[in-house]
């Protein structure tokens, strides 16, 4: 478990990172290496330099804009988001999440950036993200771009990044609505084989008025279930047949298939959550 | 030797003038700070002068021929000094052989040679100067394949036309034998039942947090060869690299240095102590090889199999007879095979009496991997039979699960107690441990809010098991189906104790120190015989072969406390008899007047006057040899072994495999939660009866070590193979332990039944959770699915599993009403 030879750089501002990104044929950037690492020393990857992102201040900020804007740095680890208050206070729902990450040792390594980057399909964030409606924000020498976090992941271990650019911030904005989020995995910091994140606001009169659906571990990698949405939204609990909602919807997805569960079993745990989880939070309304 | 001299042992072990002041207490262990701080000095610390690295290739393909190997650009790589494949192999080592076996195959080499025969098997060996050219160059070795058809499973094994792992032997099957006790045929012939199930064990196996490592270094000047490897029996690893590398055992020393786990895994290390050792003799550099994760990931676990088992019943639930059939997967290693089914003899018939016994094995060569005698060896599996088929049993004849098992349990009254085989239990209360267990577990309640809560719709089961740990190899049962007797024995070892030419007292174990708190154990043994405390004794914790040790020096079987407690102890008080008749001479004084206190030789047990210390006794026994007593010998340094006094020679009729056997009752509370069927233990209680305890601490520790890692097997842990022989859990992200988060809490209750034939009634230790545990687990599952109807056959018991056994059940449809 030895990697090829690489070089490793650390450069010190995005500007230098971004130039060397540009420059270095064949190198990988290093955003944390809780997968990057391991799969370098199994020699599925053997990128010629790694340039190490991990010192640059600027991408380390959690803010707090204009009341209701929370902009995250690429490089800020998965402990320090679980822990942030900006983050706790403004998006519990991410925090939360956080916290479900793995083990104490990934989650101080680990970047949120890292993770979104690598875009396995059963990583914890981003059915949350895409409950936030998430943006992430890139940026390479010629161009700076943002794009929703739904645009952004094109399926399992693949998104919209270019060569030369760098993802340098989430953006998303403030929302402590009910929440519930979920893994199923049978070892506490194992992959997720089924998960889901989930938030709702339901009005007065007991109609929902708000509510976002979003799953991990398919095939296709995270989605957003905007089917079960659409059939939740407006209406209370009475007048909805929860198990047949999530029934169409689930008959429709294929999930991971692999030592861990089949797609099969995937689907009727996933099926349990989210009747489990859906159910709470349009009828009792808030669940932490 | 009789059949049962036992209580003779009690009287010739007694006259010892043992008298225990710290042994019994719960010493912190003193080699725990050098470990957390990170400078216990494992194999890999070393490094020698000019060293060089070792990279393996392992092979892609379960089953192929090597059509041809080209090394040549892995050669150009600068920094590579040596490779070495199956050709210089074949021409420069013998092949290895059966230990069991009666027809052993030739052409198994310490390099893959002409074909692969499993998935990560040892291609060839590149030496450079350093790691990463050694793993460069690795991936540079051209191999050219030929895949052969895989072998992936008994069945296929002894199809008649299958493919021969073995060519030279004309057959898969490596050894078949039938053994028969007592008359079953009558037994079944009687009972009002026949109880019949077939019981499968998955692959899974050990894997200690250090790899394996070797170093080695063939010295020109003194043709010797030096190895420091992390090798659990390296007495047999001389005699064995002797034999295939052709370098005398006198010339080469073995070194072990602290272990960082063993767990039985380190027993198969030999072969690349060879290789190794061949490297280093070739390249003239010391040669070292750290085994990657992913290498101790390939092989050498624990073999998969199956076995038949009917159970003669009477209806009231008494055993009349038993047939049990074994048929093992022993991949392809001659080496051992057959040996998990030979060893399932020590606790064959578990805690029951049953004297109508008969046994069959097969050991089955396949293209799974290699195996080695992992934690328990086929005692686990062997547990979980027997206590399967007693909860199997309960169910078919309508009794209670814990009455069935009182009903059969070998009569306290009846200790020491011969099974039908001829192993020897030595001591033990086994009704006893069955009723501390229900009172400790609260098993009565448990029941009750099991129906309580089956009310509210939870599926909560208890589950119950009481298994034997057996200890201390007594390792001729490889030769049961051969003519020959061997010329080894696990039953005895050798260890040093002196009194160092400054007053120290210093002992030397010389076997591997495993990380299962050896120091700290012998040192407050040997503290109590010199009147020390436990911290003033220096512990040598390592394995050198130029030093005293028998052939099969090493720790294993869970022999530690048998064996190498006898040997030191042994040593001690002759050590100790010498300093009193030393000082008696040089005092002037009668020898039966003085006693060792404090680090001082004394008379007067009230008083305790101190006249001569041992600093300055040793001053007088090494140096002043003019005015050195003329009946004495100089020197303060005792060689003792010591052989446990019940080892039997072997005869088919009567035969003991190991010689302690501890005891224990598992109760296991579990819930199983129908939205994924993922199973959470809520309550585990064990009563561990291990003969008399050195250290609690320690022997607890061992407990839930060996305890998390049953569990581990019987939910978690399986090497899972395409139908390739492509092993598919190579990482710790596929291959699932169950860390400090899934471990349970466990409830822990020690029960002393002192051992007559050890030498402070000690006995195994170390593998007690990994044997009872699954079949308490299972139970506990089975009992919570019971609303289902599901038998529970085969490990590990997955949610995904459970969730397809219960799928079509009526229950099951009942419950899923609302979603599918």
């Amino acid at each position: 478990m030895y990697p090829s030879n690489f070089e490793y750089m650390r450069p010190k501002t995005l500007e230098e990172a971004i130039e060397l990104i540009s420059s270095m044929e064949g190198s990988r950037v290093l955003a944390g290496g809780q997968s990057l690492l391991s799969m370098m020393k199994l020699r599925i990857f053997e990128p010629s330099s790694l340039i190490d992102i991990g010192f640059i201040p600027e991408l380390k900020h959690v803010k707090l804009e204009d009341k209701h804007k929370v902009r995250i740095g690429a490089m800020v680890n998965h402990h320090e988001i679980l822990d942030n208050p900006i983050v706790r206070e403004n998006l519990p729902m991410l925090s939360s999440t956080a916290e479900k990450i793995a083990d104490l040792q990934v989650r101080n390594r680990g970047t949120i950036g890292g993770s979104i980057c690598e875009a396995d399909p059963a990583a914890d964030y981003l059915p949350t993200l895409m409950a936030l409606n998430a943006k992430v924000h890139l940026k390479s020498k010629s161009e700076e771009r943002s794009l929703d976090i739904e645009e952004f992941i094109k399926g399992p271990f693949e998104t919209e990044i270019q060569d030369g650019e760098i993802l340098t911030e989430v953006e998303i904005e403030k929302n402590t609505e009910n929440f519930a989020v979920e893994k199923y995995a049978r070892r506490k910091a194992d992959f997720a084989v089924a998960s889901v994140a989930a938030s709702a606001r339901l009005a007065k009169d007991g109609k929902v008025e708000y509510i976002r659906v979003a799953i991990g571990a398919t095939s296709e990698g995270p989605k957003r279930l905007k089917d079960i949405e659409s059939s939740i939204i407006g209406k209370t609990s009475a007048q909805l047949d929860l198990g047949q909602i999530i029934q169409n919807t689930i008959s429709k997805i294929d999930m991971i298939s692999d030592l861990h569960g089949g797609s099969e079993y995937r689907k009727y745990v996933l099926s349990g959550m989210l009747m489990r989880m859906l159910e709470s939070l349009i009828t009792k309304g808030r669940q932490r | 030797m009789s059949k049962l001299s036992t209580q003779e042992q009690v009287t010739a072990h007694s006259e010892s003038s043992f008298s225990a002041k710290n042994v019994g207490k719960g010493v912190l262990r003193f080699e725990d700070l050098k470990i957390i701080k990170g400078i216990r000095g494992y194999a890999d610390d070393i490094e020698f002068a000019d060293q060089h690295y070792a990279a393996v290739l392992s092979s892609p393909y379960a089953h192929a021929k090597i059509v041809r190997i080209d090394v040549s650009k892995a050669l150009q790589v600068p920094g590579v000094i040596l490779i070495l494949t199956g050709k210089e192999i074949k021409s420069l080592t013998n092949p290895m052989s059966s230990r069991a076996a009666t027809k052993s195959p030739t052409s198994h080499y310490i390099l893959a040679v002409d074909k692969v025969r499993f998935m990560g098997e040892p291609v060839a060996l590149v030496v450079a100067k350093s790691k990463y050219i050694a793993a460069d160059a690795v991936s540079l070795i051209e191999v050219e394949y030929e895949p052969l058809p895989v072998v992936s499973s008994i069945e296929e094994a002894l199809k008649k036309d299958a493919p021969l792992i073995y060519p030279e032997l004309g057959s898969n099957e490596l050894i078949f034998d039938h053994f028969e006790f007592g008359d079953v045929n009558k037994a079944f012939k009687e009972a009002d039942k026949i109880v019949k199930q077939r019981l499968k064990i998955q692959r899974y196996g050990s894997t200690p947090l250090e790899t394996w490592n070797v170093n080695a270094y063939f010295d020109k000047t003194r043709e010797e060869l030096l190895v420091y490897a992390t090798d659990q029996q390296p007495g047999r690893t001389v005699q064995s690299v002797e034999r295939t590398i052709k370098i005398p055992a006198s010339k080469i020393r073995l070194i072990v240095p602290p272990v960082g786990g063993g767990f039985g895994n380190k027993l198969a290390i030999w072969h690349f102590v060879a290789l190794m050792g061949l490297a280093a003799k070739l390249c003239g550099k010391p040669v070292k090889w750290v085994q990657t994760r992913m290498e101790n990931l390939y092989a050498f676990h624990r073999p998969r199999g199956f076995m038949d088992a009917e159970f003669a019943m009477r209806k009231d639930g008494k055993i009349l007879g038993v047939k049990l059939s074994d048929w093992q997967a022993d991949g392809n290693w001659p080496y051992v095979a057959a040996l998990y089914s030979l060893i399932k003899f020590a606790n064959m018939s578990g805690v029951y009496e049953i004297r109508n016994l008969s046994f069959e094995y097969r050991s089955v060569a396949t293209n799974d991997p290699p195996i080695v005698q992992d934690r328990g060896v086929g005692k686990p599996f062997m547990s979980f039979v027997i206590e399967r088929m007693m909860d199997i049993a309960a169910d078919e004849l309508k009794l209670d699960k814990i009455a069935i098992r009182q009903k059969n349990l070998i009569p306290t009254e009846k200790m020491p107690y011969t099974t039908a085989s001829g192993e020897v239990y030595e001591s033990g209360n086994y009704p006893e441990t069955l009723r501390r267990a229900l009172r400790l577990s609260d098993y009565n309640l448990k029941r009750e809010e099991q129906a309580r809560l089956r009310k509210e719709g939870r599926y909560i089961g208890i589950g119950l098991a009481e298994g034997i740990e057996p200890g201390t190899s007594n390792l001729g049962y490889y030769f049961l189906s051969k003519a020959d007797q061997p010329d080894y024995n696990g039953a005895g070892q050798m260890s040093t104790v002196e009194i160092a030419p400054d007053g120290v007292v210093k002992v030397n174990m010389n076997g591997p120190e495993i990380g299962t708190g050896h120091v700290t154990t012998i040192a407050q043994v040997v503290s109590d015989v010199f009147g020390l405390e436990p911290s003033e004794i220096v512990v040598d914790a390592s394995f050198d072969s130029t030093l005293g040790h028998l052939t099969y020096a090493g720790t294993y079987s869970n022999a530690f406390n048998d064996v190498y407690i006898g040997a030191v102890l042994k040593a001690s008080e002759q050590l100790k008899n010498k300093v009193l008749s030393i000082a008696s001479s040089v005092l002037k004084e009668p020898k039966e007047s003085l006693f060792l206190k404090e680090g001082y030789v004394c008379k007067n047990i009230q008083t305790a006057e101190k006249l001569l210390s041992f600093k300055e006794l040793a001053k007088i026994s090494y140096g002043r040899l003019l005015s050195f007593p003329k009946d004495q010998e100089p020197g303060l340094k005792v060689v003792a072994a010591y052989v446990n006094p019940t080892a039997k020679p072997f005869v088919r009729s009567d035969f003991n495999v190991q010689l302690t056997h501890s005891n224990s009752v598992h109760v296991c509370y579990v819930e199983v939660i129908p939205e994924n069927w993922n199973v959470k233990i809520l309550d585990y209680s064990i009563v561990h009866d291990a003969g008399k305890v050195i250290n609690p601490i320690i022997v607890e520790g061992l407990a839930i070590g060996s305890t998390v890692s049953g569990i581990g097997g019987a939910m978690y842990e399986e090497f899972v193979f395409d139908e390739q022989g492509i092993n598919l859990s190579l990482t710790f992200g596929d291959y699932l332990k169950p860390t400090a988060m899934e471990a349970p809490e466990l409830r822990i209750e020690m029960m002393e039944s002192p051992a007559p034939n050890t030498v402070l009634g000690t006995k195994a230790v170390g593998e007690g959770g990994a044997i009872t545990s699954l079949a308490a687990v299972a139970g506990a599952i089975e009992d919570a699915l019971k609303p289902f109807n599901v038998r529970i056959t085969e490990l590990p018991v997955t949610p995904e599993k459970i969730w397809n056994w219960i799928k079509q059940s009526n229950e099951f449809k009942r419950i899923s009403g609302g979603v599918r």
